[in-house]
């Protein structure tokens, strides 16, 4: 039942998101052409798609975070509440959908940024460059070894980097239900509700700090893990227990 | 046997009481109009069925068990709203119901749509509101489940529309399935009605069949509403 939630999230945010990752990729194409161009109509046409390339992908961050907590509050907590809390499925797997569909998400934006980078490098360079480039890879990876800790670093880091982006999104959700509470005003619930646990983690962790000094990756893990944990059992317990559609 | 049952049933929202103490057990097979005016506690009771409320105190029971996974998949659940994505295409809808429910028919789905002439390719956005409520019922009927509940059915649909609507939850529901029908139009339902449950202020004051209430009192079930609810 998970992966089918997690399948219809996927495909009612899709739509939106994936004509904004297309126009980035035609204005990386377009970019990556007229990058050599030094004057002329070649770097008026560079100039531009290259502002409004800017401006697609600031648009495409806050539009994904738009989705991510719009998905939530409309698809669970309005209307279509009635349609997903009548599925056969228990709270805590729609809970986890919503999440692993925002990191996936998220995941796709950085994906699309990368994808549009190499575009614009594979076009921009002529084929000596791209010759040259390839052989440098090469010779990156004779002389470097890459050894076992390398990984193990880096494994840590992506898993630092998703856990950071999970507790925040269990938090807005934290929030959106906590807003939920309230019979009217529940937006604006939210946003104190928001503020409030920012407010408590900030002083959560300066007492913490001073003890586990925050040195060691596995600190931070089990300190992100602690949040998430918490953030899920408050969205949890109201959507299971103090559930009142509108 | 009994499949729905409500024991001591009680929902406040704050000061105000919704269901008081509410008992009423509802077998199979029948199909019950569950009767009242607004405010009366009808639709608070059909979400607890559904779980999208938790009762005060009390209970109900749906085949034995408090509302859980299980008793989702067997209860169909009409709300009082359009509750389907907008975005989403009628097909796209009948695979989704497929992909959620086991017991969902797609083969009699698609053979109402057509019946009704529903373009299946659109988006429910672009339907009418009375479209959009014959989706809605149509997809709740396809499924073979155990209890139907069905909030105001007819609420929004035009008396030529209605009739259709009636016909099509008698002549599709399971025969040995509970259906619960909350309206405030009685006259309209009364045909297809096999017990009325009369609901006021959150108690139940009124369980009978249909045909015992018309010999004891002499009236249809509409003008026996109507004076017993008289303002």
């Amino acid at each position: 039942m998970l992966g089918k939630l997690i399948r219809y999230d996927f495909k009612a945010v899709q739509r939106l998101l994936f004509p904004v990752y297309g126009a980035m990729i035609v204005l990386s194409v377009v970019i990556g052409l007229t990058s050599r161009s030094d004057s002329g109509s070649g770097y008026t046409v560079f100039q531009i798609s290259m502002m409004l390339f800017m401006m697609i992908v600031l648009a495409a961050i806050l539009l994904t975070i738009y989705l991510l907590v719009e998905r939530f509050y409309h698809n669970l907590l309005g209307n279509e509440g009635y349609l997903m809390f009548a599925l056969p499925v228990s709270t805590s797997e729609h809970i986890i959908a919503k999440i692993l569909t925002a990191l996936i998400w998220m995941a796709m934006g950085c994906l699309a940024v990368l994808v549009c980078g190499i575009i614009m490098g594979l076009f921009s360079m002529t084929w000596e460059d791209l010759m040259n480039m390839f052989r440098s890879i090469g010779s990156l990876f004779t002389q470097y070894q890459f050894s076992g800790d390398t990984f193990t670093q880096l494994m840590e880091m992506l898993l630092i980097a998703a856990l950071t982006a999970v507790s925040v999104v269990v938090k807005v959700y934290a929030s959106i239900s906590i807003g939920h509470l309230w019979s009217s005003h529940r937006i604006l619930g939210s946003v104190f509700a928001y503020v409030g646990f920012t407010i408590a983690a900030l002083l959560v962790t300066t007492q913490i700090a001073e003890v586990m000094k925050m040195q060691s990756m596995w600190s931070i893990i089990a300190y992100l893990a602690v949040w998430i944990a918490v953030y899920g059992l408050i969205t949890w317990y109201i959507l299971d227990r103090r559930l009142n559609l509108e | 046997m009994s499949i729905l049952e409500c024991k001591d049933l009680t929902k406040r929202y704050g000061s105000v009481t919704a269901l008081d103490q509410m008992n009423l057990t509802l077998e199979s097979g029948k199909i019950v109009g569950l009767l009242g005016p607004n405010g009366s506690g009808k639709t608070t009771l059909i979400k607890i069925a559904n779980r999208l409320l938790q009762p005060t105190s009390g209970e109900l029971l749906i085949a034995g068990s408090r509302p859980n996974e299980a008793t989702k998949a067997i209860v169909s659940y009409l709300p009082d709203r359009s509750y389907l994505p907008e975005w989403m295409k009628v097909t796209e809808l009948l695979e989704f119901y497929q992909d959620f429910y086991s017991d969902f028919d797609c083969a009699k789905a698609q053979e109402l749509l057509k019946t009704l002439q529903i373009p299946d390719g659109m988006a429910m956005k672009k339907l009418s509101k009375g479209t959009k409520d014959k989706v809605q019922l149509i997809l709740t009927m396809s499924r073979r489940a155990k209890v139907y509940l069905l909030d105001e059915p007819i609420a929004g649909v035009d008396p030529a529309a209605r009739d259709y609507i009636l016909r099509t939850i008698v002549s599709n529901y399971s025969e040995d399935a509970l259906v619960l029908i909350s309206t405030h139009l009685i006259a309209d339902v009364e045909s297809v009605l096999d017990e009325a449950v009369f609901l006021r202020q959150g108690k139940v004051i009124l369980h009978k069949p249909i045909d015992t209430i018309r010999e004891e009192t002499g009236k249809s079930v509409d003008a026996y509403f109507r004076e017993v609810f008289a303002c």
